[in-house]
C-alpha cells in the first residue's frame, strides 16, 4: 500500500478511534507519552490508549502513531488496542514514554480493500460489497479472471469456447441492460481499461478467428490483488459504466529494503473433456455419403472423434525483480508465455514485460509513481463455434464405418495445378465443411496485438489532512488480425478464388486518462466524527481505428497481400471505421464516520459523455453501515466479536457505445457509395439509469474463526436503452429508444471456517449466489412521443431458436420452435410422421439461460508448508441448447440415434415412431425442432483441486533462496453432475443473448498444471 | 501554511474545475469520419445521386457492398425462381422448392424493398421536392414502380401510399396500389418528356442503367407500364386496355429494341453464378422445367442459359424432392446442368418482353399497334438476338416440336412432359393456344428474370410448370401450385394494424395458397 494512501485511510479510522475512549481529564497526573506501531513497523493511527481498569481515561494516537495522555496518579497500567489488533496491556511503573508494537489478531477486522478509484477502505467502514480476491493459481494465458469463479459470490463467469486465450463473460448481479454491453467493467490500478474484446459471433456461420480481451495482454504475475465490486453502490464513482460491476486490478509494486528476484513456471495440460456421444455401430448410407443411416456394421467403426484433439500445453515463466530503499521503490518483470490449445495450429503467445519505480520526491510530502508496460500476444485459429473454418464440425459428423485414413491424407498432389490441393469429396460440403485436417493446416487466422501503457501519479500532501494526487495514462493497443486462406481452400471462403483469400484487419485501441484528485481527513468534536473525503475530476479519451481489406487472390498461389488480392472480382471490400469518444467527469465522496460504529457514505459523480453530450448526467450514492456489536454495550465477545449490518442506495448509468453515433446522423459509405443507415436516428436520448438498493452484513462468530457475508440487492435499470425491430414499411429494420425496464433482485453470500491447531490448519468455505432477472416493461416512446408497447421483442435468433423479451421475461429466455400440434395431439403426416413448425410464430419458451443459484464449495487443509486444497462448483437453474446434438442426430451420428435404432423405434407422447431416420430428419431439418434439443444446464464439478508445498529454505539454512513453492493443480477435473451433451458454462460470446446454445463449439477441457515459484 | 502550499492548491482546485469545461468539443468528437453528413451529400449532387443508383440497386438486388449474393438467394432463387421453373434448389434445407415458406426467407422481399428501396426514394423525394428537382423526382418515381410491384407481386395488399412512421404503417390493397403505379408513371412521363426531347441527361454519373438518358427512361416507363396493366387484364379489363392503349401511344414509343434494355451495369456476376458455383458446390441447379422446354424445342438457347452435363446433354432437377441427400446432384458430380450463369444479365425489362406483351394486347383486341403474330415472332427473334442465339427462322417455324417429357439423371423422379404447346404462331388457333405460346415464349424470353415469370404465370396459368415431386405446404393447391408468398410474420408484431389492413385486404387467409387481386384468370 503506497504511503499516501496509507495515510489517508489511516486518517479516516483516526477519526473514529475516538469512540473507544472517553477523553476525560484528570487534575493530577503524569503525562505519558508514545507510538502505536504494528507489527510491520507501521504508525498505528487512532489506536486507544485507556487507563486499564478505568476506560473513562484515555486517547488516541494522532496521524504517526503518537500519543500523548494524562494519567492519574491512581494508574498502574496502560490498555492499547485497535480494531483487528490484540490488545496489549503495559505496566506504566515508572515509565513516562511507552512505545507498543500491536500484533494483527485473529479478528483480521481491519482487513483494507481495494474499492472505487485505487482508494483502499477498511472493510469495516463499507456500506457496500466489496470481495477481495486472490488468483492463486495461474491460469496461462487469456482470462484469468476464469480463476476468480467459484470464489467470490454475485458474479457469473462463463468461459470462452475459443479455447485458449479467449475472453470470459463476466455479469455481476444479473443482466441490467437490454441491448448493452452487460459485463463488468475492467479497472486497472484506479483507472478504467477498454475491454477490446472483438465482434462476438452469434449465428450459425461466424466464430472462427475470435481474440480474447484486454485481460489476455496482462501479465497475471504483476497483479498484487483483485477486488470485485458486485454492486452499482460499490463501483459509482466510476460513473456511466459502473452498473456493470467493477474488477479493480491492483499491480505489483517495489518494496522498501528489499532486493528480492522471483521467478515463476507454470506447466499447465489441457485434454478434451466434455463432447457429445457418438455411435459408431451404424454406417454409412451409401459409399461415400456423409450420412450415417445405413446398415448395422459388422464390427463397431474404431474412428473416435476424440483422437483428433491433442492434449494442451501452457507454459509461462515469469521472473520479477523488486527492490527499494526507503525513497524509491523499483519493480521490473519479464514474461513470455505460451499455449497450445488441444486443436492443433491453435496456439497463443505472450510477452510481457513491465517496469514500475515510485519515488518519495520529497519525503513524506511529494511521491511519485511511474508505470510503463509492453504486452505482444499473438493468437492463432481461436475458434468458437460454427460451421466456417471450424474443424470440429467434419470431425463430429464424420461417419461410423468412414474411412478416417482417407482424410488424414487431406492435401493430395494436383499434377494439373503442380500444388498440393485439398482431398474432399464434392458431396461432403454440407454444412459448409471440409477437410478438418485441412482447416487447421491451411486456414489461419492470425492475430498480433501490440499494448503500450504507461502511467504516471505524483501525489502532493501539503497538510497532513489533504493529498493531491494526479494521474495520467496512455494506453495504446495496436492490432492486426489476419486471415490466410490457402489455395485449395473451398472457393466459398475464398471469395471465389482458386488461389486463396487474404484478410487484413488492422486496428488500434489508444486511451488517455487524466485525473485530479484531492482526498480529505479531517476530525471534528474530540475524533467522534470523522470526515474522509475525495473530490476529484477526469477526463477519458478513447480512440478507436480500424482499416479492413478481404478478398480472393489474383493469381499467385498462397501469396497474402495486398499485392495479390483480386479488385476485379468485385468481391474485394476495403473498409474502415472508427469512434472517438470522451467522458469529462467530476466526482465527489465523503464518508462521516462517528464513534468508529456508525458511517455514513455519500457519493456524487457528474458525467459529460460525447456519445450522449445533449446534458450532462449525475449520479448519487448514499450509504449507511453500522457495526453492531459495538453499538451495542456489551455485546461484542470472543464468540461474537463482530456483527456490521449496512445499507446503500445509488444510482448509475450506462452511456450506449460510442461506435453507434447516436447523435449524428450520416449515410453509409460502401464501397465509395453512400446509402441510407439501418436504424432510425433518435436525437432524445438519455443513458440508461440503474436505481439499486443494497443491504447486507458481514458477522464474524467464534474468534472470528467463522465469517459470514451476506447481501440483498435489487436493481432496476430504466431508460432501457434498446434497439427493437421496427416494421420494415418504416423503411427502417430498428430505432434507438429509452424505455422499458428490467429488474433484478438477488442474494450474494460467502461463508468461510478457518482455524488452526498448531502447525496444522484448515479451513472451508463456500459462496452462494441468487439472481432473479425480470423485465419489467418494454413500453418505448416512437417518434411523436406516443408510447409503443410490443407483446414481445425479439432479440434475434439462431436457426430454429430466438430470443424474444416478454414483459415478466428475462433476458435470457429463449424461445424454440417445436412440433406441430393438431389440437392436443400431435400432428401427423399422410404417413404417420410427426410434423415440425418451425415458423417463428409458433415457437414455444424454452427457459432462461441464466443460471438461478450459484454454488461452490471449497477447503484446504494444511500442514507445515503443505497445503492441499479443493473446490467444488455447482450451478442451478436454467437451460442449454445444442444445435451440434440436433446436427448430429440429422446425420445419424449421434448416441441417441443408435440406441435408437437397436431399440426399433421411438417413443413420443406416448406413440412410437419405428421409422427412425425419418423422426431424426424430421426434427433436425431446415434448422430443426429445437424443442426436442433443450437440456438443463443445472451440473455440479469438481473445479479445482490444488496441493502446495512451500520448502522451509529457512529451516534448512538455504540463504540464496528465500521461498521455494511447488504445487499441482487440477482444473474442470470431473463432472458430477450434468445432463447436457456439452459443458453448460461454456460461451461462445460475451455478449447478452444466445448464451447456453451450443453450435460445435470446442470441447471444455480438463488441465492439470504444475507450477514451481521461487524466490531469491 | 506556507505561500506555495496555498497556492499549489488553488492550481489544483482550478484544473479540477476547468476540466468540466470543454464539452464544447463533443460535437465534434463524436462525429462518424468514415461516412457521409448531409453537407458532403449536397456536394456533386451526391445525395440525389446516391440515393438514386441504391433505389435502382434494390429492383434486382446483388453483391453490391451492401447486400449479397446470398440476398439475391433467399428474395428470388428460392422463391421466385424456383417457383416459375428456372432454378432447382440444391441445398441441404430446403423444403421452399416443394411450396413450403419459410419465414426467414420469404420476408426478405419486403424487408430489402422497404429498407433498401423505399428508404433511398423517400430520401431523393424529400430533397428532389425541396429542391423543385422535378426530373430526378420523376426517375425516381419510375424505379420505385419498378422495385415495389415485384413487392405487390409476391404479398398482395402491401403498405405503399403511407410508409416511414416506425410504429406501423397500413397497408393498401392491390388494386390501389396498382392504381398509384399507374398515377405515378403518368406524373413521371409527364415531366420527363419535355425533358427528354431536349435531350437532358439526369444523375448520369450515378445512374446505373441508362447513364441519365431521360428519353430512355421515358420508353421503359411506358413498357413497364405496360407489363403492369397487362397484369390487371383479369382483375380490371378496361383498366388494363386503356394504361397499355396508353402505353403504346406514347410518342417516347416502348423499349423495341435490346440496346433499350434496362440492364444493370457494372455487376460482376449474375448471382446465380454464386449460388451455383461457390454456395457448397451447387446450391441450385437448372430446373427440370426449363429442361423439358429447351431440350424438347431443341432450343438454340439451351446451351447459353445452361452448361452441359457430363454426358454432354441438359439434364435439370425437379422441384419438391425431399431434401435429404443433394449429393448427386452437385457440381462435382456433373450429372445435371449447372445454369450458364457467368454470362448472365441482371435485365430489369428487355426488348423481348414489351413484343410478347404487345403480342397478348393484340391478341386481346387491344390498339398494340400491330398484329400477334409479328409481335410474338419479334418477340422470339429479339430474344435470340440477346442472347446470340442463331436460327431464329428455323425455330419461329418449327410447328412439331414440343417439350420433352423429363428424365431424372440422377434420381428416379421422371415425369411425361408439362405441355404439349408448340412453337410457331398459329393465328387459326384459339385464344388459349395463343396464350400458351405467348406465355410460354416470353418465359423463355425473360430469363432470368424471375419475379417477372412468376407473377405471369399466376396470372396467365403459362407456360406450364411440372408440379414439385412433393407439396409440403397444405395450403397450396397441387395443381394451382404456389400463388403468393404470405407477409413476415414480425409484421404481425411490429405493425398489427398494417398486417390487419393488408389481410382484409387480401380477402382470404395469410397463406401461400391464396389468390392476389390480379390472380382472376379462372383454373
Amino acid at each position: 500500500m503506497s504511503y499516501q494512501l496509507k495515510r489517508v485511510f489511516a486518517l479516516a479510522i483516526s477519526a473514529f478511534a475516538g469512540l473507544l475512549v472517553c477523553v476525560g481529564a484528570s487534575a493530577q497526573s503524569k503525562t505519558v507519552t508514545g507510538t502505536i506501531m504494528d507489527d510491520q513497523g507501521e504508525p498505528l493511527i487512532g489506536a486507544s490508549v485507556t487507563v486499564e481498569g478505568n476506560a473513562t481515561v484515555g486517547t488516541i494516537t494522532d496521524l504517526d502513531g503518537n500519543y500523548s495522555l494524562s494519567v492519574p496518579a491512581s494508574a498502574t497500567s496502560l490498555r492499547f488496542s485497535f480494531i483487528g489488533m490484540e490488545d496489549a496491556v503495559e505496566e506504566i511503573g515508572g515509565r513516562s514514554v511507552i512505545n507498543v508494537t500491536l500484533t494483527a489478531g485473529s479478528l483480521a477486522l481491519n482487513a483494507t480493500v481495494v474499492t472505487a478509484m485505487g482508494i483502499k477502505k477498511e472493510e469495516k467502514s463499507l456500506s457496500y460489497n466489496v470481495q477481495q480476491a486472490k488468483l492463486d493459481n495461474v491460469s496461462p494465458v487469456g482470462s484469468f479472471v476464469n480463476g476468480l469463479n467459484g470464489k467470490v459470490a454475485g458474479v457469473s463467469i462463463t468461459q470462452s469456447s475459443t479455447g485458449v486465450g479467449g475472453a470470459s463473460r463476466i455479469v455481476m448481479r444479473g443482466s441490467k441492460s437490454i441491448s448493452n454491453n452487460n459485463n463488468a467493467l475492467y479497472v486497472i490500478d484506479g483507472i478504467p481499461m477498454q475491454s477490446q474484446a472483438g465482434t462476438q459471433p452469434t449465428g450459425g456461420y461466424e466464430g472462427a478467428g475470435q481474440t480474447g480481451d484486454i485481460l489476455g495482454t496482462l501479465n497475471q504475475e504483476d497483479i498484487e490483488s483483485i477486488s470485485v465490486l458486485s454492486g452499482p453502490s460499490a463501483a459509482a464513482l466510476y460513473g456511466s459504466a459502473a452498473a456493470n460491476g467493477v474488477i479493480i486490478i491492483t499491480t505489483k509494486k517495489g518494496q522498501k529494503d528489499t532486493f528480492e528476484i522471483n521467478y515463476s513456471n507454470n506447466t499447465t495440460f489441457t485434454q478434451a473433456y466434455i463432447m457429445p456421444k457418438f455411435q459408431n455401430t451404424y454406417g454409412q448410407s451409401e459409399e461415400m455419403s456423409y450420412y450415417s443411416w445405413g446398415k448395422k456394421l459388422d464390427t463397431p467403426s474404431s474412428y473416435n472423434p476424440r483422437n483428433f484433439f491433442r492434449t494442451g500445453l501452457n507454459e509461462v515463466n515469469s521472473l520479477s525483480l523488486s527492490t527499494g530503499t526507503e525513497r524509491s521503490q523499483t519493480y521490473v518483470s519479464a514474461s513470455y508465455a505460451f499455449a497450445n490449445g488441444i486443436i492443433h495450429n491453435n496456439d497463443v503467445n505472450r510477452l510481457n514485460i513491465a517496469v514500475r519505480n515510485t519515488t518519495d520526491i520529497v519525503k513524506d510530502i511529494l511521491t511519485m509513481d511511474i508505470n510503463a508496460s509492453y504486452g505482444r500476444v499473438f493468437e492463432q485459429n481461436m475458434t468458437a463455434q460454427g460451421e466456417y473454418g471450424n474443424p470440429i464440425v467434419p470431425v463430429y459428423l464424420f461417419p461410423a464405418g468412414g474411412d478416417w485414413e482417407k482424410v488424414q491424407i487431406y492435401e493430395r498432389y494436383n499434377a494439373s495445378r503442380n500444388i498440393k490441393t485439398q482431398w474432399w469429396p464434392g458431396g461432403w460440403t454440407e454444412h459448409s465443411m471440409q477437410n478438418p485436417y485441412w482447416i487447421t493446416e491451411h486456414q489461419k487466422w492470425q492475430n498480433t496485438k501490440n499494448r503500450l501503457m504507461a502511467s504516471a501519479q505524483l501525489s502532493y500532501k501539503p497538510f497532513k489532512w489533504l493529498t493531491v494526487s494526479a494521474r495520467g495514462k496512455f494506453d495504446r493497443t495496436d492490432g492486426v488480425a489476419e486471415q490466410k486462406f490457402d489455395a485449395g481452400t473451398n472457393t466459398l471462403f475464398t471469395e471465389g478464388s482458386k488461389h486463396g483469400k487474404y484478410s487484413n484487419n488492422t486496428d488500434y485501441n489508444e486511451q488517455r486518462f487524466a485525473e485530479v484528485m484531492a482526498t480529505v481527513n479531517k476530525y471534528f468534536g474530540d475524533n467522534i466524527v470523522s470526515v474522509a473525503g475525495v473530490v476529484g475530476a477526469n477526463i477519458d479519451d478513447v480512440r478507436y481505428h480500424r482499416d479492413y481489406v478481404y478478398g480472393g487472390l489474383r493469381s499467385v498461389n498462397n501469396l497474402f497481400s495486398l499485392n495479390n488480392i483480386d479488385r476485379a472480382s468485385g468481391k474485394t471490400k476495403l473498409e474502415s471505421s472508427g469512434w472517438h469518444s470522451q467522458t469529462q467527469s467530476v466526482f465527489a465522496n465523503a464518508q462521516v464516520g462517528f464513534k468508529s460504529m456508525v458511517y455514513l457514505d455519500v457519493t456524487g459523480r457528474m458525467d459529460w459523455s460525447s456519445t450522449l453530450y445533449k446534458t450532462g448526467i449525475f449520479y448519487p450514492t448514499v450509504g449507511l453501515s453500522g457495526i453492531v456489536t459495538e453499538i451495542i454495550p456489551g455485546m461484542k465477545s470472543k464468540i461474537f466479536p463482530y456483527w456490521k449490518v449496512r445499507v446503500s442506495y445509488s444510482e448509475v448509468g450506462n452511456s450506449p457505445e460510442a461506435s453507434l453515433f447516436l447523435t449524428d446522423s450520416v449515410y453509409d459509405v460502401v464501397d465509395g457509395l453512400p446509402g441510407t443507415t439501418a436504424s432510425v436516428l433518435n436525437q432524445n436520448l438519455v443513458p440508461e439509469r440503474t436505481k439499486s438498493f443494497e443491504a447486507g452484513t458481514n458477522i464474524h462468530l467464534f474468534d472470528s474463526k467463522l465469517q459470514i457475508d451476506a447481501t440483498y440487492y435489487k436493481s432496476s435499470t430504466f431508460n432501457q436503452f434498446y434497439n427493437p425491430r421496427i416494421s420494415s414499411t418504416s423503411e427502417s429494420s430498428s430505432y434507438w429508444v429509452n424505455g422499458g425496464q428490467v429488474d433484478n433482485r438477488g442474494v450474494e453470500a460467502a461463508i468461510r471456517f478457518n482455524d488452526n491447531i498448531g502447525k496444522f490448519n484448515y479451513g472451508i468455505f463456500g459462496t452462494y449466489t441468487w439472481n432473479a432477472n425480470k423485465i419489467v416493461s418494454l413500453e418505448f416512446p416512437d417518434e411523436d412521443g406516443n408510447i409503443i408497447k410490443r407483446e414481445r421483442i425479439p432479440m434475434g435468433g439462431f436457426g430454429g431458436l430466438n430470443t424474444f423479451l416478454y414483459e415478466g421475461g428475462t433476458l435470457g429466455d429463449i424461445y424454440v420452435t417445436t412440433l406441430a400440434k393438431d389440437g392436443d395431439y400431435l400432428k401427423q403426416d399422410s404417413k404417420g410422421m410427426i410434423v415440425a413448425d418451425l415458423s417463428e410464430d409458433n415457437m414455444i419458451y424454452a427457459g432462461t439461460t441464466d443460471a438461478t443459484h450459484r454454488m461452490s464449495l471449497g477447503g484446504h487443509v494444511g500442514y507445515a508448508g503443505l497445503t492441499l486444497s479443493f473446490l467444488i462448483t455447482a450451478r442451478l437453474g436454467g437451460i442449454v441448447i445444442s444445435k451440434t446434438q440436433a446436427i448430429m442426430d440429422y446425420y445419424g451420428i449421434s448416441q441417441d440415434t443408435a440406441d435408437a435404432r437397436d431399440r426399433g423405434f421411438i417413443e413420443i407422447n406416448g406413440m412410437k415412431i419405428t421409422d427412425i431416420q425419418g423422426y431424426y430428419q424430421t426434427i433436425t431439418a431446415s434448422n430443426g425442432v429445437m424443442s426436442q434439443y433443450v437440456y438443463s444446464a443445472d451440473n455440479v464439478r469438481l473445479q479445482e483441486i490444488a496441493l502446495g508445498y512451500d520448502f522451509p529454505m529457512k529451516q534448512w539454512g538455504v540463504k540464496f533462496i528465500k521461498g521455494l513453492n511447488l504445487s499441482v493443480v487440477g482444473n474442470n477435473l470431473f463432472m458430477i453432475y450434468s445432463k447436457a451433451p456439452f459443458d453448460p458454462e461454456m460461451t461462445s460470446n460475451i455478449g447478452t443473448y444466445n448464451q447456453g446454445v451450443d453450435y460445435f463449439m470446442q470441447p471444455s477441457t480438463r488441465s492439470l498444471g504444475f507450477s514451481v515459484k521461487v524466490k531469491f | 501554511m506556507n505561500t506555495n502550499k496555498i497556492l499549489s492548491i488553488f492550481a489544483a482546485a482550478a484544473l479540477v474545475l476547468g476540466m468540466t469545461g470543454c464539452t464544447a468539443k463533443f460535437a465534434e468528437i463524436s462525429k462518424d469520419q468514415h461516412n457521409a453528413h448531409l453537407d458532403d451529400m449536397l456536394q456533386d449532387d451526391l445525395l440525389l445521386g446516391s440515393m438514386f443508383q441504391q433505389l435502382e440497386r434494390s429492383v434486382i438486388v446483388y453483391s453490391d457492398g451492401k447486400y449479397l449474393d446470398s440476398d439475391y438467394q433467399i428474395m428470388y432463387n428460392l422463391c421466385a425462381e424456383t417457383w416459375c421453373g428456372y432454378m432447382a434448389p440444391t441445398l441441404s434445407d430446403g423444403k421452399n422448392s416443394g411450396f413450403l415458406v419459410t419465414d426467414g426467407w420469404h420476408r426478405r422481399m419486403f424487408t430489402v424493398k422497404y429498407e433498401y428501396g423505399m428508404a433511398a426514394y423517400t430520401q431523393l423525394a424529400k430533397f428532389a421536392s425541396e429542391n423543385g428537382m422535378d426530373g430526378q423526382l420523376a426517375l425516381g418515381k419510375i424505379v420505385k414502380v419498378a422495385t415495389m410491384h415485384q413487392v405487390t407481386d409476391y404479398y398482395g395488399p402491401i403498405a405503399y401510399s403511407q410508409t416511414g412512421s416506425v410504429s406501423g404503417n397500413l397497408y393498401d390493397s392491390q388494386e390501389e396500389v396498382y392504381k398509384a403505379f399507374f398515377t405515378e408513371l403518368d406524373e413521371a412521363v409527364e415531366v420527363l418528356a419535355p425533358l427528354a426531347n431536349a435531350g437532358t441527361k439526369l444523375m448520369e454519373d450515378y445512374d446505373i442503367v441508362y447513364g441519365g438518358d431521360v428519353a430512355k427512361w421515358v420508353r421503359f416507363a411506358n413498357s413497364l407500364r405496360l407489363r403492369l396493366a397487362m397484369r390487371i387484364s383479369y382483375a380490371d379489363a378496361t383498366l388494363a386496355r386503356a394504361e397499355a392503349e396508353k402505353a403504346t401511344s406514347n410518342s417516347f414509343g416502348l423499349i423495341t429494341d435490346n440496346t433499350d434494355n434496362a440492364v444493370v451495369s457494372g455487376v460482376s456476376h449474375h448471382p446465380i453464378y454464386e449460388i451455383n458455383v461457390n454456395f457448397n458446390d451447387a446450391d441450385c441447379q437448372v430446373n427440370a422445367t426449363l429442361d423439358c422446354y429447351l431440350n424438347g424445342y431443341n432450343d438454340p438457347r439451351a446451351f447459353l442459359y445452361t452448361k452441359k452435363a457430363a454426358d454432354g446433354k441438359l439434364h435439370g432437377v425437379r422441384t419438391g424432392i425431399a431434401p435429404s441427400d443433394w449429393t448427386p446432384y452437385k457440381n462435382t458430380a456433373a450429372k445435371v446442368s449447372a445454369p450458364n450463369a457467368e454470362s448472365y444479365k441482371i435485365c430489369w425489362l428487355n426488348a423481348a418482353e414489351v413484343a410478347f406483351l404487345r403480342a397478348e394486347g393484340a391478341v386481346r383486341g387491344w390498339n398494340m399497334g400491330g398484329t400477334a403474330k409479328d409481335f410474338y415472332n419479334q418477340g422470339i427473334t429479339l430474344s435470340f438476338e440477346e442472347w446470340g442465339a442463331s436460327g431464329v427462322a428455323n425455330y419461329i417455324a418449327n410447328s412439331t416440336a414440343k417439350p420433352a417429357s423429363f428424365t431424372d439423371a440422377v434420381g428416379t423422379n421422371n415425369t411425361s412432359a408439362p405441355s404439349t404447346v408448340t412453337i410457331a404462331w398459329n393465328d387459326g388457333g384459339d385464344e388459349e393456344e395463343k396464350l400458351e405460346k405467348i406465355g410460354t415464349q416470353k418465359w423463355l424470353a425473360l430469363f432470368p428474370n424471375s419475379a417477372e415469370a412468376w407473377a405471369e404465370y399466376r396470372r396467365l396459368h403459362y407456360p406450364k410448370i411440372l408440379k414439385p415431386v412433393k407439396n409440403f405446404n397444405s395450403d397450396v393447391n397441387d395443381d394451382q401450385q404456389i400463388r403468393r408468398v404470405p407477409y413476415p410474420v414480425s409484421e404481425q408484431s411490429d405493425n398489427p394494424d398494417g398486417y390487419a389492413s393488408g389481410v382484409a385486404a387480401l380477402g382470404g387467409a395469410d397463406n401461400a395458397g391464396t389468390r392476389l387481386w390480379w390472380d382472376k384468370k379462372p383454373f
